[in-house]
C-alpha cells in the first residue's frame, strides 16, 4: 500500500534547519550548540524510524514535491531498500554526534563543522528515500558540497589537498552518473525506482548500449563506493577530523555510492536484466581485484586511519560483491554488510580518535602497551577486528556467511576463496594492532578514572556491545534484510 | 539405533557458568583477590557439576541431551546436543579444568595481570565445554573459536618476545584454522542443506566432489588444533610460554577438542546410517560413503603414525621439560588420530579404533595435565626448565616426583597404570586393521606404533634421570639445596590427577563399561562386535603384558645406551629444524609479498618520474620562449605529474563516455568520420 505523507520531507528538512538555527550561536556557545545539533540528530533518527516503521508493515512512503517533466519528479519514495540505508545512517549519526561533542571539544571552527555536520545528514536521508534516480542523483552531488568543508576542516596544507582531490574524484564520479543517467531517461523516459526495474524492453533491442551505460554507472557511484582504481580520494581524506572520518568515509558517504549502485543495479536494471546482460559477473569480478588489493595495501599503512580507509575499501566490496551476484542469499550478504560493516567500521574508528585524543599518536607502531592506558577502547577495537576478519560471535561473520552461501549457490566458489583469502588478510593487519597493544611492553602507564572523555567512551563502548548483540541475536537484522530482499527480487 | 532425546537446558548452563563467571571475575578482581579465587572456583566446579548431571541421562538412560536458542549466533540456531562421547570430552574437560585451577591459585602468585588471567582462563573454559556439547557443526566453531582467541591470551601472558612471538603463530595458524573449517562448513551447508551432528542418521544426502573437499577442509581446520603432523609447528613453541596452568590445558585439553572435531568428521557426518530405510534412500551412493570413510581412514592412520614418530623424535632431543612434554604431546595426539583412523578405516567394525581413541583422550588429559603441573613446580620453585641443570629434586620435591613418576608410567604404558589401557586398545585396533584387509603397510604401521611406544619410554626415563634422580651438578646445587616443599594447593591439584591415574590403571573396565562403551553405541558400529570384542575385554593377560613388556625394555635399553654415550645432547642440524625452516618459509614469504608491492610502487613511480621529466623539460622550452620567463603559474597548474594515474584513467573514461555520446547522436560522422 502506498501512503503519502511528508516524512521523508522532514527526514531531509529536520537536519538541515538545525544547521541553519546553528548560524546564530556564536562560536563559543557550545553549550547551546551541542545539545542542539544533538537534539536535532536525535527528532531525525525519531522520524525515520517512524517512517521505517511504516515500510516494514508493508507501506511504501511516497510524497512528491515538484514536478519537471513527465518521468521526471523530485520525490521521495521509501521502499525498504531505502529504509535500511536510512536507518542505519541516522542512527550512527547520533553516536557520531554525540562522539564529536568529546572530540572536537578542542578543535577550531566547531560552528562551521557542527553546520555542514548536520546538513551532510539531511542530504543524505535524502539519497536514501529518493524515489528516483534524478533525485537521487541531485542528492548525491550535494553531499559532495556538503561533506567538503568538513574534508578540509583541518586547513592545513595536507588537508586542502585532499579536499581538492575529493572535489575533483566525486565531480568527475557524478558527472559519470549524469551522463548514464541522461541516455538511461532518453531510452525508456523514465527514471523511478521500480521493482524488477525499468529497462523494459529496451534490454532486448539495446543490449550494447545498456551495458556501457551499466558500466559508466558502476564507474561513477564507484568513485563514492572505493571502487579500485578510483579509490585514491578515500585514504587522502583521512586528513579530516576523525568523527567526519567515522561517518562521512565510513558509513555515509562511501555507503552513499554503494547504496547508488545497489539502486541502479536492482531498481534501474533489475535482476531478470542484469542476468540477460550477463552484467553480475563483471562487476564482481573487477570488485575481487578491490577485496585482495585494498587488503594488501592495508598491511603496509603505519597510519591507523589509513589502515581503516583501506580496510574501508575492501569491505566495501563485500556489499558490491554480494549485490552482483544477482541471488538473494547474495543480496542479503550484502544488505547484512551494509549494516554489520557500519557499525563495526564507526567503532573501529571511533577507537582510532579516541586513541588519538588521549594519546596523541597516529601511528601503529607507536601503541604498543596501550592496553594499559586505554583497556576498554582496545577491547572494543578488539570486538570490531574480530568482526572484521568475519570470526563467529561477532556480526561480520553473519554477512560472510550468506555471501559464501550466494556464491557456492551460483557455482562460482572462487569468491569463497576470495573471501577466506581476505578474512586471513584482514586477520594479517588487524589482530597485530590488538596483539601489540596489548602485549607488547610500552611506556603507557595506567590511569585513575575515565580513560578517554565521557561522549567518546560511551559510544565506543554502546558501539562494540551492539556489534555482538547483532552478532548474537539475528532477529534484529535478519528478519528485515530478507524483507528487503524479498521486495526487490 | 533409536534414541530418545530430551530438551534440558544443562549443556547451555555448563557453557554459559563460566562465561557469566568470566565477567564477574573481570568486575570483582579490582577489588578483592579472594573473591576473585572464590569466584573462578566455583565456576569450575559449578561446571564439572552441571556436566555431571547429565550423566545420568545421557549413560544410564541412554538419552540425547538436546537444546536449541532460536536465531541466536549462527543463521542456524545454536543447538546443543549431548551424547556418549561429548559427555566423555566435557567431562574430562572440565575436571582437569578444575585440577588446573587449584593448582593456579598458589602458581600465579609470583606472575601478574591474574585479573586479565583469570578471566579468560574462564571463557577458554566455557569454548572448550561447549566444544564436545554443540549439536551442529557451526555452533561448534562458534566455541572452537571462542576457545582459540581467548586461549591466545594465556599463550601470550607472560608477555616475553618468545610468548609474544610463540602467540603470534598461535594465533594467526589458529584463525587460519577456523577459516578453514568455515569454508568447508559452508560447502557442506549449501550443498547439503544442514550441519547437524546426528551420527546415525543420514546427514550427508548425496555424494559429489563437495563432500571430500569440505572434509578435507575442516579435518586440517581441527588438524592445526590437534597438532596433526605437518601442521604441528606451533605446539612446541606455544605450548611451553604459558603458565603451567595453562600449559596443562592447552596441551592436555584444547588439543582434544582438534581430535573431538576430526573424529565428528569422519566417523559422525560422513558415516551413513545401516538402518533399512536409509540403506535404501541411499541405494548406490551407500557403498560409496562407506569407501570415503575407509579411504580417509586409512589417510588418518598414516598421518597419525607419522605425527606420533616425529613427536617422539623431537621429544627426545628436548632439554626443556616443558617443550619436552609439549612434543610429546603431539606424539600422543598422533596415538588418538591412529584410533580414529582404524575407526574410520574398518568402517562398521571399526569400535576398537573409536573406544582406544576416547580412552586415550581421557587418559593423555590426566596424565599431560600432572606432568605440565608438576613442571609448573619446578619452574615455581626454580624458574629453570633446563633438565641440565636440574638433579635430585627427589630429595626436595617428593611429592612432585611422586606424581611425575606415576603420570610418566602411565603415559609409558606400564601395567596398572592408565596408559596401559588405552594403549592396549590401539594396539588391539592396529592389528585387527592389519587382519581385516591385509595391507602389508599397517604391519609397517604396527612395528612403528611400538617404536615409538619404546621412545616414549625413553624420553620419560631421560627426564626422570636427569630432573629428580641424579645428583644435580655443580652450578646449581646450592639453589637446589635451598629449595622447601610444594603449597598445598598445587599439591591438590596434582594428587587429583595422579589418584586418578592409578584408579583407571587398576580399574581398566570400570571406565571403560561405565563411560566408554555407553559413548561406542551412538556411533554407527556394529554393536554385536562391541558386545563380543570390547565389553569385558580383559586387559590383564599374557599377551599385552609381554608387549607392554618388550616396549619397556626397548625404552630402558635405549635409555642406557643413552646415558652411556651422551646421544642425548646431539640435536638435529639448525638447518633441518623446524623453526629454521619455518622462520625461512616466513621470509621467503615476506620477501615475495615486498616485491609484489614494490612492483606496483616501482610501476606507478616510473610513470610519475617519467611524466615529471617531461613536464620539466617542455616547461623549460615554453618558459624560453615565453616573453616573461618563470612568472607564468599556468603551466605549473596543469603539470600532468601532479595528476594521480586513476584521474587521468577517469578523464580517459569521461572522454570515452563523451565520444560514445557523440556516435549516439550522430553515428559515425559524429567522430569525424
Amino acid at each position: 500500500m502506498e501512503i503519502v505523507t511528508n516524512l521523508p520531507l522532514y527526514a531531509v528538512v529536520i537536519p538541515i534547519i538545525g544547521a541553519l538555527l546553528l548560524i546564530f550561536f556564536a562560536e563559543k556557545a557550545d553549550r547551546i550548540r551541542n545539545p542542539l545539533a544533538l537534539l536535532t540528530s536525535l527528532i531525525t533518527a525519531a522520524v525515520v524510524i517512524s517512517i521505517i516503521k511504516l515500510v516494514v508493515e508493508g507501506n511504501l512512503v511516497t510524497y512528491t514535491l515538484l514536478r519537471i517533466l513527465p518521468g521526471l519528479e523530485f520525490s521521495f519514495k521509501v521502499d525498504p531498500l531505502g529504509a535500511l540505508f536510512g536507518g542505519a545512517a541516522s542512527m550512527l549519526w547520533v553516536f557520531s554526534v554525540l562522539y564529536s561533542i568529546g572530540y572536537m571539544a578542542h578543535e577550531h571552527n566547531r560552528k562551521r563543522y557542527y553546520i555542514f555536520y548536520l546538513i551532510s545528514l539531511g542530504v543524505t536521508m535524502g539519497i536514501a528515500f529518493a524515489a528516483n534516480l534524478f533525485t537521487l542523483y541531485l542528492f548525491y552531488e550535494m553531499l559532495t558540497l556538503a561533506t567538503y568543508p568538513l574534508v578540509i576542516h583541518e586547513g592545513n596544507e595536507e588537508a586542502q589537498k585532499a579536499g581538492v582531490r575529493y572535489i575533483i574524484y566525486s565531480f568527475a564520479g557524478a558527472g559519470l552518473v549524469l551522463f548514464s543517467l541522461l541516455i538511461t531517461y532518453g531510452l525508456v523516459e523514465n527514471l523511478t525506482f521500480t521493482q524488477g526495474g525499468i529497462m523494459g524492453e529496451v534490454v532486448k533491442t539495446m543490449p550494447l548500449v545498456l551495458r556501457i551505460v551499466f558500466i559508466t554507472y558502476i564507474l561513477g557511484f564507484g568513485v563514492k563506493a572505493g571502487i579500485m582504481p578510483l579509490h585514491s580520494w578515500l585514504p587522502a581524506a583521512m586528513a579530516a577530523p576523525t568523527p567526519v572520518s567515522a561517518l562521512l568515509h565510513a558509513v555515509a558517504v562511501v555507503k552513499s555510492g554503494v547504496f547508488g549502485i545497489l539502486r541502479v543495479m536492482y531498481s534501474i536494471y533489475g535482476s531478470t536484466a542484469l542476468l540477460e546482460l550477463n552484467l553480475g559477473i563483471v562487476v564482481a569480478v573487477l570488485i575481487s581485484f578491490t577485496i585482495i588489493l585494498a587488503s594488501i595495501i592495508a598491511m603496509r599503512q603505519d597510519v591507523l586511519k589509513r589502515r581503516l580507509a583501506y580496510s574501508t575499501i575492501g569491505q566495501l566490496g563485500y556489499i558490491t560483491l554480494g549485490a552482483a551476484l544477482l541471488t538473494p542469499l547474495g543480496l542479503s550478504g550484502g544488505l547484512l554488510h551494509i549494516i554489520n560493516h557500519a557499525l563495526l567500521k564507526i567503532t573501529l574508528f571511533f577507537c582510532a580518535g579516541a586513541i588519538i585524543t588521549v594519546t596523541g599518536k597516529k601511528k601503529i607502531s607507536e601503541l604498543n602497551g596501550l592496553g594499559k592506558r586505554m583497556p576498554l577502547t582496545m577491547l572494543a577495537f578488539t570486538v570490531g577486528s574480530v568482526g572484521m576478519i568475519g570470526i563467529l560471535p561477532v556480526n561480520g561473520f553473519i554477512s560472510k556467511w550468506y555471501l559464501m552461501g550466494a556464491s557456492l549457490e551460483t557455482g562460482m566458489p572462487i569468491f569463497v576463496i576470495i573471501l577466506i583469502t581476505s578474512a586471513l588478510l584482514n586477520a594479517a593487519y588487524f589482530l597485530p594492532i590488538v596483539t601489540a597493544a596489548f602485549f607488547r611492553k610500552g611506556e603507557f602507564k595506567p590511569v585513575r578514572g575515565l580513560e578517554a572523555p565521557l561522549t567518546m567512551l560511551l559510544p565506543i563502548v554502546v558501539l562494540a556491545v551492539t556489534c555482538l548483540v547483532v552478532g548474537m541475536k539475528l532477529e534484529l537484522t535478519v528478519p528485515f534484510v530478507q524483507s528487503v530482499v524479498k521486495y526487490v527480487f | 539405533m533409536p534414541q530418545v532425546s530430551g530438551v534440558s537446558i544443562l549443556p547451555l548452563l555448563a557453557v554459559l557458568i563460566p562465561a557469566l563467571a568470566a565477567v564477574a571475575v573481570a568486575m570483582v578482581s579490582f577489588y578483592s583477590t579472594w573473591w576473585r579465587n572464590f569466584f573462578v572456583f566455583c565456576a569450575t566446579l559449578a561446571t564439572l557439576v552441571t556436566v555431571i548431571c547429565m550423566y545420568p541421562a545421557v549413560v544410564l538412560r541412554g538419552h540425547i541431551i538436546t537444546f536449541e536458542l532460536f536465531n541466536v549466533v549462527s543463521p542456524l540456531n545454536l543447538t546443543f546436543r549431548v551424547d556418549g562421547f561429548s559427555l566423555i570430552v566435557a567431562l574430562i574437560s572440565s575436571f582437569v579444568w578444575l585440577a588446573a585451577t587449584i593448582f593456579a591459585f598458589s602458581y600465579m602468585e609470583h606472575e601478574e595481570n591474574r585479573g586479565r588471567f583469570y578471566t579468560l582462563f574462564l571463557l577458554t573454559l566455557s569454548g572448550t565445554v561447549g566444544v564436545p556439547l554443540a549439536g551442529d557443526f557451526l555452533s561448534l566453531l562458534l566455541f572452537f573459536e571462542i576457545m582459540s582467541l581467548s586461549s591466545y591470551v594465556l599463550v601470550v601472558h607472560t608477555q616475553t618476545d618468545e610468548a609474544y612471538n610463540a602467540g603470534d603463530l598461535y594465533l594467526y595458524l589458529g584463525v587460519a584454522g577456523g577459516m578453514s573449517i568455515l569454508s568447508g562448513l559452508a560447502l557442506l551447508y549449501y550443498r547439503n542443506g544442514t550441519l547437524a551432528i546426528l551420527p546415525g542418521t543420514v546427514v550427508v544426502k548425496s555424494m559429489d566432489i563437495a563432500i571430500p573437499l569440505a572434509a578435507i577442509l575442516m579435518i586440517v581446520g581441527f588438524g592445526i588444533k590437534a597438532g596433526m603432523a605437518p601442521l604441528h609447528i606451533w605446539l612446541p613453541r606455544a605450548h611451553p610460554v604459558a603458565p603451567a596452568p595453562a600449559s596443562a590445558l592447552l596441551s592436555g585439553i584444547m588439543i582434544k577438542t582438534g581430535a573431538y572435531g576430526i573424529i565428528r568428521v569422519i566417523n559422525v557426518l560422513l558415516v551413513p546410517a545401516v538402518d533399512a530405510e536409509a540403506a535404501t534412500t541411499m541405494a548406490g551412493q551407500f557403498k560409496e560413503f562407506w569407501q570415503m570413510v575407509s579411504n580417509m581412514g586409512y589417510v588418518i592412520i598414516w598421518v597419525g603414525i607419522c605425527t606420533m614418530f616425529l613427536g617422539v623424535i623431537l621429544a627426545i632431543i628436548q632439554d626443556n621439560i616443558k617443550k619436552m612434554l609439549a612434543c610429546s604431546s603431539i606424539s600422543q595426539m598422533g596415538f588418538i588420530l591412529v584410533g580414529i583412523g582404524v575407526a574410520g578405516y574398518l568402517k562398521y567394525e571399526g569400535a576398537m579404533g573409536m573406544a582406544g581413541a576416547s580412552y586415550h583422550i581421557i587418559n593423555h588429559a590426566v596424565f599431560k595435565s600432572s606432568l605440565f603441573l608438576a613442571a609448573g613446580v619446578i619452574a615455581y620453585k626454580l624458574g629453570d626448565l633446563n633438565m641440565y641443570n636440574l638433579g635430585g629434586l627427589w630429595k626436595k620435591l617428593p611429592f612432585t616426583t611422586l606424581v611425575v613418576i606415576i603420570a610418566s608410567l602411565g603415559i609409558a604404558g606400564v601395567p596398572f597404570f592408565n596408559g596401559y589401557t588405552s594403549k592396549t586398545l590401539l594396539h588391539h585396533a592396529l592389528a585387527e586393521a592389519y587382519e581385516h584387509y591385509h595391507a602389508a603397510s599397517l604391519l609397517e604401521a604396527e612395528r612403528i606404533f611400538m617404536i615409538t611406544a619404546a621412545g616414549t619410554v625413553l624420553y620419560y626415563l631421560k627426564f626422570i634421570y636427569l630432573t629428580f634422580l641424579r645428583k644435580p651438578p655443580e652450578e646449581t646445587r646450592e639453589k637446589i639445596e635451598n629449595l622447601k616443599g610444594e603449597p598445598r594447593p598445587m599439591k591438590i591439584g596434582m594428587a587429583m590427577l595422579a589418584l586418578t591415574i592409578i584408579f583407571i590403571g587398576f580399574n581398566p573396565n570400570y571406565l571403560l563399561d561405565k563411560l566408554i562403551v555407553p559413548s561406542l553405541s551412538y556411533f554407527v558400529f556394529d554393536p554385536h562386535f562391541i558386545e563380543h570384542h570390547i565389553v569385558g575385554i580383559q586387559f590383564f593377560n599374557l599377551k599385552d603384558i609381554s608387549s607392554s613388556i618388550i616396549v619397556l625394555g626397548l625404552g630402558a635399553l635405549a635409555f642406557a645406551i643413552g646415558v652411556k654415550t651422551g646421544l642425548f645432547k646431539t640435536s638435529i642440524p639448525y638447518w633441518l629444524g623446524q623453526e629454521f625452516l619455518a622462520t625461512q618459509l616466513g621470509k621467503g614469504l615476506v620477501s615475495f609479498w615486498n616485491s609484489l608491492t614494490r612492483m606496483t610502487g616501482v610501476f606507478v613511480g616510473f610513470f610519475a618520474s617519467s611524466f615529471n621529466s617531461v613536464f620539466r623539460n617542455s616547461f623549460q622550452l615554453l618558459q624560453r620562449l615565453d616573453y616573461r620567463p618563470g612568472k607564468s603559474d599556468l603551466f605549473r597548474a596543469i603539470n600532468l605529474a601532479n595528476i594521480d594515474f586513476d584521474v587521468i584513467l577517469m578523464m580517459f573514461i569521461l572522454v570515452v563516455a563523451l565520444v560514445f555520446l557523440f556516435y549516439l547522436q550522430f553515428g559515425v560522422y559524429g567522430i569525424g568520420l
